[in-house]
């Protein structure tokens, strides 16, 4: 008994952090913003999802967006998603706060 | 000295309490190592039994101490019960995770997905993000930097963020609606869910929230 809830422990901090509440959503921004992520990469990535080649095409040019950028603009970009999910969980936790 | 009276014996449970009958062991001998007449100083032939040790012959010796039920039986159904409300993937971790078994550095996380792959205890998409990808793709420069004021975000990444903004302008209506069919509407599938507005009136994604609790850009891509 006492394993099984030392094991329920280590498995809390696994599942308990702020997230968007949909994981494949989360990836897929990171993936997104990433410099270390290739168009290539990415497409494969998005691949169950593009049906038709101008679709592939669209999702090209979007990747390529953000890879011509500075890895400073891009660091900024990924603060400003960090700040907006993690203002989501403050607000989930308390829902009755309203906003100005 | 024998020690007749003495000898440890296996409890029974009984109606009124513990019981011990006498006769079940063989009696120790005499003044062990020193101590009272009959109490066997040595360890136990089965450690995880409740003994009785008595001086008194009796047929029957109720034991008065009851044995108190372990907190640790309570603990686990509530960590179950907790791990179940923390696990924020729900019904999404099935989407992603087989793909994260191709990696074994991820296989502790994999597992511990699968197992919370049906409790969508918080299984819905950020409505803040979803709404941000949208009015990222679609809305004016403007209205995309209004609609980021209500985060208090720093300067330079609302800059940096209309920068990228910028760029994604250039591409055509239609391939922006093909990205947002991607980003917004396949991924809030893994909840089996449109992306909704949130019912709360907190919560930033949704200043005025729609009538038919679906978002209208949603509406688009169902066909």
């Amino acid at each position: 008994m006492k394993l099984a809830l030392l094991l329920m422990l280590a498995t809390l901090p696994f599942c308990c952090y702020a997230g968007a509440g949909c994981q494949l959503l989360e990836d897929a921004v990171e993936k997104t913003i990433s410099p270390n992520v290739t168009v290539a990469e990415y497409t494969e990535f998005l691949q169950p999802f593009i049906s038709i080649k101008s679709t592939k095409e669209a999702v090209k040019k979007f990747k390529e967006c953000f890879l011509m950028q500075s890895d400073e603009t891009l660091a900024n970009v990924q603060l400003l998603m960090v700040i907006l999910v993690l203002s989501f969980m403050r607000l989930k936790i308390t829902p009755w706060n309203k906003q100005p | 000295m024998e020690g007749e009276h003495g000898g440890m014996a296996p409890a029974l449970a009984q109606e009124g309490g513990l019981l011990a009958r006498p006769g079940d062991l063989p009696r120790t001998s005499g003044l062990d190592q020193g101590g009272s007449p009959g109490i066997n100083r040595s360890t136990p032939r089965h450690p995880h039994r409740l003994w009785c040790q008595s001086a008194v012959h009796s047929p029957f010796v109720t034991l008065t101490a009851q044995s108190k039920p372990s907190s640790m039986k309570l603990y686990l159904p509530l960590l179950l019960a907790a791990l179940g409300l923390c696990s924020h993937e729900g019904e999404s971790a099935g989407g992603s995770m087989l793909s994260n078994f191709r990696n074994p550095r991820e296989n502790f996380s994999s597992i511990t997905k699968f197992l919370f792959t049906f409790v969508p205890a918080n299984a819905i998409p950020c409505p803040a993000l979803q709404d941000e990808i949208i009015k990222f793709l679609m809305s004016t420069k403007y209205l995309f930097k209004m609609s980021l004021r209500k985060f208090n975000p720093p300067e330079e990444a609302v800059a940096a963020k209309l920068l990228v903004k910028d760029c994604v302008a250039n591409l055509s209506f239609l391939s922006r609606i093909r990205i947002l069919k991607i980003l917004v509407t396949s991924f809030s599938l893994c909840t089996r869910l449109l992306p909704r507005h949130s019912q709360e009136e907190g919560w930033p994604a949704c200043p005025q929230r729609c009538s038919w609790g679906v978002c209208p850009a949603a509406l688009l891509f169902t066909a």
